[in-house]
């Protein structure tokens, strides 16, 4: 039988390969203990670790997709295998039901030291708070939610056929996150971890004692909500010489565009999670495909002044666009605080007020304010009085100089109707405008990446500023 | 639609050692296998649990309880979550109660079990989910030696319908599959459906037609073995009126009519999702269809009824109508619908689970009206009834002969379990351990 003349000399190679295998006895003991021993002690210290955190520990928890944003989840371990973990975000209030996205929900588990790729870290009884990113089921989209969960946010995408928005199915994956983590180092204040399935680098932090999760989750949010905003498009980060251009930073995953690189095909997609300290990425950015190696930026930390620290490297960090340029943004009106101005702002405006309150049609003044009408195409100052409805317009050329100076160039005699004879019966308004245009303004604003706020400050009078908001 | 299975895998486990070294340095005194340490202190949360545990399945049946999921002991393919410690608790308990306690009874006492139940109970939290098909693995029968409960977090004591359908009917399948892979089962039950079984497309058959061709359940009719599993559990944990259901859809025909417009027009009408209807399915079945009226006759259009339906592993059927044209078709030949709601469509809230309800309705709403209905003819040329019967009387005398047990008396016992199921009074002696 042909067959088992090709089988003999192939089982006969083999049987003298193992046969010829020797024992070597000597190798030398690198280890003063078995490896099964180290491990397990090494399980024994790590739980040490955990219990002795008497707050707790914040994890830094990210599954394994490219469309969904990380989350901290907090978690405080007994020594008796308890864990009580708490979590404030919307799949979180999708376990518990709940209507408010950010209620802290709190559920108590178990966990468990296994000794098994390394020592290993085993949330081995359900927890909603982390488990339901483990769970297998299509998760609950805008197109599908038969559990009329609260926040039926999962992906979905055009349909080739209808052009529809429709259900992207993860039945099988759903979020596909890990529960059990390999220890991959650990210090008394930061634990590093991996998730066992995944291979997700997930980072424990030991929490301060004196910080209630309640203020810790709504610190977070508070950052999540307030941080980015896309009002005023991409950010700029100008890290080791290469220039990245972030976007999406609302969403929860930016997009991160480098130098040239193509943005149809070489744009990398970055889940991110806040902190109640800062920001970090699901992983160091590396460039698409990893051209950038050396970059390998992760973690950021907020400074008192709103901005935005990388921690890793140093790095030039805001917006795409400069303050003035946001200021002139065609899409945005901005209105004087009219009691905050310094110098000779406020005395024109205090000049102007006594104007208006001798004339029974003006009374006072309500506001003033900056934009740019599309339809006529002109920048436009609009003044408010109290004593008048009539809408009241002077136009001008504003434009941006070098660095954040702005030029503030009103034309008093150009206008609405209205605008020019208001400008002509409040003389101190007239002198503002030409005071404005006569000088140059730096912008500066107190909330760098989202620049609701903005104070102009004379580049020859420091004392003389005033602010404008949306 | 959901498709669930439950399953057994044949290990066979290879011994392969043709050389062996040998040495004669002494033995390292610390063992390089680290047993976890047993749970004996009695301030752990878990310590009466698992006391209990120990004294109710360690100890009396010589095999572990193993809630705390052990990945290790899970396909690594699937996402899976572990149970959640009270629902392990509540599963605990049942699955004495209806599983190891009936069968202690009727054999006499724990030996039966002891030398033929699994090894290991591995509850897991959710469903093992094949994302390719959208089948379910509820339980996984494994060498004989470990059992796998899934979906432990949808327990709920309050719905015997569901327990039934998801988790004692899952014992009892994969404690056949245990049964049989110990002493085989006669071979003429696996030529009873030869040509029928379908073990790639089964999740895609309704259960109406599936039972109309000799098997109790779509799983059933995916290969013998697990026809013979189902055939078993089925029989041993529907209850009689769930079990004349089975038997009554057997002895239908099934028009079949696969259109998710349907399901469109039916959420769309009723503004609900599609799980909180009774009647929506991905695939639609009718056993009875009449003429609504002499222009419909003319055109021969024929109004389907009596839809058969599966939720969560229980049938029932509804009171869905659907006309179609005459190739028995929604749609017109250029494939449009015939009007924009359908030429008709009515009805599909009426539920029936008994067959006594289902033909009282049959005689109100047509017959008593003078309505003529005519059956779906049965054009699979078998006759499901008698092969469901014929296999449950292979059971039967394999149960008797193979293991000395009267398969009625089994079944009888369960369903006295079935019907008194007191949660707290079966959760008690857990708090009671000393």
């Amino acid at each position: 039988m042909k067959l088992h003349y090709n089988i003999l000399p192939a089982s006969a190679l083999l049987l003298a390969a193992v046969a010829s295998t020797g024992c070597v006895r000597q190798e030398a003991d690198y280890f003063d203990q078995p490896a099964a021993v180290r491990i397990d002690a090494a399980r024994n210290e790590t739980k040490a670790l955990l219990i002795s955190a008497a707050n707790g520990w914040e994890m830094s928890y990210f599954a394994d997709n490219d469309w969904e944003e990380g989350y901290v989840l907090l978690m405080k371990f007994n020594p008796d295998d308890r864990v009580e973990m708490a979590g404030s975000n919307a799949w979180v209030a999708n376990a518990f039901m709940s209507n408010e996205r950010y209620a802290v929900q709190r559920m108590t588990s178990l966990y468990k030291m296994i000794s098994d790729d390394g020592p290993v870290l085993s949330f081995d009884t359900f927890n909603k708070v982390l488990h339901i990113f483990s769970e297998p089921y299509n998760l609950p989209s805008s197109k599908y939610n038969p559990n009329n969960v609260p926040f039926p946010i999962g992906p979905t995408q055009k349909s080739n056929v209808s052009g529809e928005d429709v259900d992207v199915s993860e039945a099988g994956f759903g979020h596909n996150g890990d529960y059990e983590f390999v220890v991959l180092s650990r210090t008394n204040d930061e634990i590093l971890l991996r998730g066992k399935k995944t291979g997700v680098k997930i980072r424990m932090r030991r929490l301060a004692d004196d910080v209630s999760w309640e203020e810790y989750f709504a610190k977070v949010n508070k950052a999540r909500e307030n941080t980015f905003s896309t009002r005023f498009g991409d950010l700029k980060m100008v890290v080791d010489g290469h220039t990245l251009k972030l976007g999406n930073l609302n969403s929860g995953v930016m997009t991160i565009l480098a130098d040239n690189d193509d943005p149809l095909m070489e744009t990398v997609k970055m889940p991110f999670l806040y902190t109640a300290d800062g920001i970090r990425l699901k992983e160091p950015y590396t460039g698409f495909d990893k051209r950038l190696a050396d970059v390998a930026i992760q973690n950021f930390k907020f400074d008192e002044a709103g901005n935005v620290i990388c921690t890793d490297k140093p790095v030039e960090f805001g917006l795409s666009s400069t303050l003035p340029e946001i200021f002139l943004s065609s899409s945005f009106a901005w209105k004087i605080d009219l009691t905050n101005a310094t110098g000779k702002v406020k005395e024109y405006i205090d000049a102007i007020q006594v104007e208006c309150a001798a004339k029974s049609t003006y009374k006072a003044l309500k506001g003033l304010t900056f934009d740019y009408d599309k339809i006529g195409k002109v920048y436009r100052m609009r003044t408010i009085l109290s004593g008048s409805t009539a809408t009241a317009y002077t136009y001008g050329t504003p434009s941006a100089g070098e660095g954040n100076v702005l030029n503030i160039v009103y034309d008093p005699a150009t206008g609405n109707s209205n605008g020019v004879s208001r400008v002509a019966g409040i003389p101190s308004l007239k002198a503002l405008i030409e005071y404005w245009a006569a000088s140059k303004w730096t912008v500066s604003t107190p909330s760098p990446l989202g620049p609701t706020t903005l104070v102009l400050t004379n580049v020859d009078d420091a004392s003389t500023s005033f602010t404008v908001a949306l | 639609m959901k498709r669930y299975i439950i399953g057994s895998l044949l290990c066979l486990a290879l011994g392969a050692g043709f050389t062996s070294c040998s040495s004669e340095d002494e033995l390292d005194s610390v063992s390089v296998l680290q047993v976890d340490p047993e749970i004996d202190d009695p301030t752990s949360p878990t310590y009466k649990f698992d006391r209990w545990v120990k004294v109710n399945y360690l100890e009396r049946y010589n095999m572990t309880f193993t809630y705390r999921m052990k990945s290790l002991a899970t396909d690594p393919n699937y996402n899976l979550v572990p149970a959640d410690y009270e629902k392990a608790k509540q599963l605990a308990v049942l699955t004495k109660y209806l599983w190891y306690d009936v069968y202690d009874e009727i054999t006499g006492g724990p030996n039966f079990l002891r030398q033929y139940g699994p090894k290991m109970l591995h509850l897991i939290g959710s469903s093992a989910v094949n994302p390719g098909t959208g089948t379910e693995i509820l339980g996984l029968a494994e060498g004989g030696l470990k059992v796998s409960l899934f979906v432990v977090n949808q327990l709920n004591p309050e719905d015997p319908e569901l327990l039934n359908a998801k988790y004692f009917k899952t014992m009892h399948h994969e404690f056949a599959h245990i049964l049989h892979q110990t002493k085989t089962y006669p071979k003429n039950f696996n030529e009873l459906n030869a040509a029928n079984y379908e073990p790639n497309t089964w999740q895609e058959r309704l259960g109406g037609t599936t039972c109309s061709m000799g098997f109790t359940s779509p799983y059933a009719s995916g290969e013998a073995r697990e026809d013979f599993a189902e055939t078993c559990a089925n029989y041993i944990c529907r209850t009689q009126d769930e079990w004349d259901l089975t038997l009554w859809l057997a002895g239908q025909g099934w028009k079949e009519i696969d259109d998710s417009y349907i399901t469109y027009r039916l959420a769309g009408t009723w503004s609900l999702w599609p799980a909180n209807n009774d009647a929506v399915m991905s695939k639609y079945g009718f056993c009875y269809w009449y003429y609504r009226n002499d222009d419909d006759k003319k055109k021969n259009l024929k109004t389907y009824t009596c839809q058969f339906v599966e939720r969560e592993e229980v049938y029932y059927v509804t009171d869905l109508e659907l006309t179609c044209d005459k190739d028995d078709s929604a749609t017109d030949s250029n494939a449009q619908y015939l009007d924009y709601l359908f030429y008709y469509m009515n009805g599909g809230k009426k539920k029936m689970k008994k067959v006594a309800d289902i033909e009282k309705w049959l005689k109100e709403t047509y017959t008593d009206k003078g309505i003529e209905i005519f059956p779906v003819d049965d054009t699979d040329k078998l006759d499901g009834r008698k092969i469901i019967l014929e296999k449950t009387n292979i059971a039967r005398q394999w149960y008797a002969s193979a293991w000395g047990i009267k398969l009625d008396d089994l079944r009888a016992l369960v369903h006295q379990r079935q019907a008194n199921i007191h949660i707290d009074e079966l959760l008690a002696p857990i708090e009671e351990m000393k």
